[in-house]
């Protein structure tokens, strides 16, 4: 028991200290060896290396290559144009636009932050110069952007499929649905709005504009074409489609719209490695930490209590929510999904769900802690395009969180949303 | 060339100062070999999709470079996130702090990191020393080639985290922690 009191004291001083997510894992997991077990402190370097030789986690700088290049190399912006179209003449045009370029944008791109900063420079300066308010504007961006996450690919699904050995190609079908029904959800909530505050509608395209527009488009369409359709075919694995992916955005952006020159690789590939690693480093160090929990039999007394506390799948799925929305506040959700996933996981079997089902379900949870108050990655980036206060965001988010929360409770209790797709053409 | 540059490094002529400009023109070399790494782990898998389907004959080896390559990536990345101030963290106890205990909190997250990190770099000496004889099964080169990318990574990790020690007692900017994507 001295083991496990060293790894939980340790780990909660040094995360509420501010130390990295990931020196709070592995020194806790350290002092926990060496001063609570009789095994070498060489079991630390050892379960740190053995998790990163994966050929599955490269997936994951892949898609942020391609999630960088297209954001930067102007595949974005022709997405953005070409969403547009299909939903200007609606009440709330422009707001529904941000929606509609987000769904195009998280086709191809893996990540809801990188989404949320690429269409929110685009779209709140021209939302707010519509007439609509930028704090509108920019909560409208935030919570349009966590699709970015839950629509394949995303790069949150490769980490929980990595960890969990559970097939990512299923995970990005699985998504599918449930990213429609959040798009329709917050495309109501824009709809009401709009309507109650008498926002403007857009003036509608001309067929030459629409010809223009579309085909400018149409090499940016085919991105997600390509990672899908290959996945699903068949033809190559995540991390390949990954690999072609990020190069299908290197050739768009450097050849056909090139916005991106030669020198700007050099830093872009940079950017996409260094974070790359910081995730890295909290899969490894999650590896001693989890080791630790497992000799201590952890997770088989959580089992043991979750067993005695409910037998109802509902409640179980009920409180897994409400404690990852709460951790959600604190945490972003790449640490929380490392953090989570291991422990949660050994509970699926006893209430019968599909991994699946839950890697969607928790992964869409912890999403949603990017964009509410008082601390969300998202919310401060819209804050700063749209140069807002956190309180003025706070007032305009709400009903937006609401349309996503509604989509999360349908999505956990309903599981055919998620596994429809993949149990009908998956992998 | 330093000595023409018109102005002094940000932190003064101190060690200190040019300690930290030292640090910064290392990372900046070390951005350009992770990304050359990177983009050479692109290429290896884009070639075993063309070898498998194009040229119908599988690589035996494509999975196997990309994944030490990977590796590669993973270490000299910590080195360059650290110095970025990339690496996520929880900013809640930070963000409600005084002022004045801004400093001795980033001190102590800087010398627990430290502490973390030379458990790292013992341990993964060890098992480099223990990987030389050890040969992979496709490439068969000694696994050490692979492992030591740990204690090197994590050593320029070290080299970062004392120059941030250094510039925090000198009473520079303690800049916060910030991941840019998620």
């Amino acid at each position: 028991m001295t083991a496990l009191a060293l790894l939980l004291c340790g780990f909660l001083v040094l995360l509420i200290l501010g130390a990295p997510i990931a020196v709070a894992m592995g020194l806790s997991a350290a002092i926990a060896v060496l001063f609570g077990t009789n095994v070498p402190l060489v079991i630390i370097g050892q379960r740190m290396l053995v998790i990163l030789d994966s050929f599955t986690f490269l997936a994951l700088p892949f898609f942020v290559i391609a999630g960088l290049l297209m954001e930067k190399g102007g595949i974005t912006k022709r997405l953005v144009d070409f969403a547009a179209l299909f939903v200007a003449r609606i009440t709330g045009g422009l707001g529904q636009v941000v929606i509609a370029a987000n769904l195009a944008m998280s086709g191809a791109s893996g990540s809801a932050t990188a989404d949320c900063a690429a269409t929110g420079t685009v779209l709140i300066p021209a939302l707010s110069r519509a007439g609509y308010s930028p704090a509108f504007a920019a909560a409208l961006t935030a919570a349009a952007s966590t699709l970015g996450a839950i629509l394949p690919p995303s790069v949150l699904f490769v980490i929980y499929g990595a960890i969990t050995n559970t097939s990512i190609g299923r995970l990005f079908l699985g998504g599918v649905i449930p990213g429609l029904i959040m798009a329709a959800y917050l495309f109501v909530a824009t709809y009401i709005i709009a309507k109650r505050r008498g926002y403007p509608k857009p003036p509608v395209f001309t067929w030459a504009e629409t010809w223009s527009i579309t085909l400018h488009a149409l090499p940016a369409l085919l991105m997600p074409v390509i990672v899908l359709g290959g996945i699903v075919g068949g033809v190559f694995t995540p991390t390949e489609a990954g690999a072609v992916a990020a190069a299908y955005a290197f050739f768009l952006s450097l050849f056909v719209y090139r916005e991106i020159k030669w020198p700007d690789v050099i830093p872009l590939l940079a950017q996409a490695a260094t974070f790359t690693a910081a995730v890295m480093l909290i899969v490894s160090a999650s590896e001693p930490f989890g080791w630790v929990l497992a000799r201590e039999r952890v997770t088989d007394a959580l089992t043991a209590e979750f067993a005695a506390f409910t037998n109802h799948t509902w409640i179980f799925l009920a409180a897994v929510n409400i404690v990852l929305f709460l951790f959600g506040i604190f945490f972003e959700p790449v640490p929380l999904l490392i953090v989570m996933t291991p422990v949660l996981m050994p509970l699926l079997a006893q209430y019968h769900v599909d991994p699946v089902h839950f890697g969607v379900m928790i992964t869409l949870n912890m999403t949603l802690g990017l964009i509410h108050p008082p601390v969300g990655l998202s919310m401060f980036i819209v804050c700063k395009i749209a140069r807002i206060s956190i309180w003025e965001f706070t007032r305009e988010i709400w009903p937006f969180l609401l349309a996503l929360i509604l989509a999360l409770l349908v999505i956990t209790y309903v599981p055919q949303t998620v596994l429809f797709l993949p149990n009908l053409i998956g992998p | 060339m330093a000595e023409h540059d018109p102005e002094p490094p940000p932190g003064g002529n101190s060690f200190a100062g040019r300690f930290d400009a030292f640090c910064e023109r290392l990372n900046r070399v070390l951005e350009v070999v992770i990304a050359l790494l990177l983009a050479a782990t692109v290429i290896v898998a884009l070639a075993q999709v063309i070898f498998r389907y194009g040229l119908d004959s599988s690589l035996s080896w494509s999975e196997e470079l990309a994944r030490y390559l990977f590796i590669w990536v993973i270490f000299l990345g910590t080195s360059s996130a650290t110095r970025r101030h990339h690496h996520m963290a929880v900013e809640a106890l930070a963000s409600i702090m005084p002022g004045v205990a801004l400093r001795p909190l980033a001190a102590v997250v800087t010398l627990v990191s430290l502490v973390f990190f030379g458990v790292v770099l013992y341990t993964s000496i060890v098992l480099t020393e223990n990987a030389i004889p050890q040969l992979s099964t496709a490439l068969e080169i000694s696994v050490a080639y692979v492992y030591v990318a740990a204690p090197i990574g994590v050593a320029l990790t070290m080299v970062h985290l004392l120059n941030q020690l250094m510039q925090i007692a000198g009473g520079r900017s303690v800049a916060p922690h910030q991941a840019e994507i998620s």
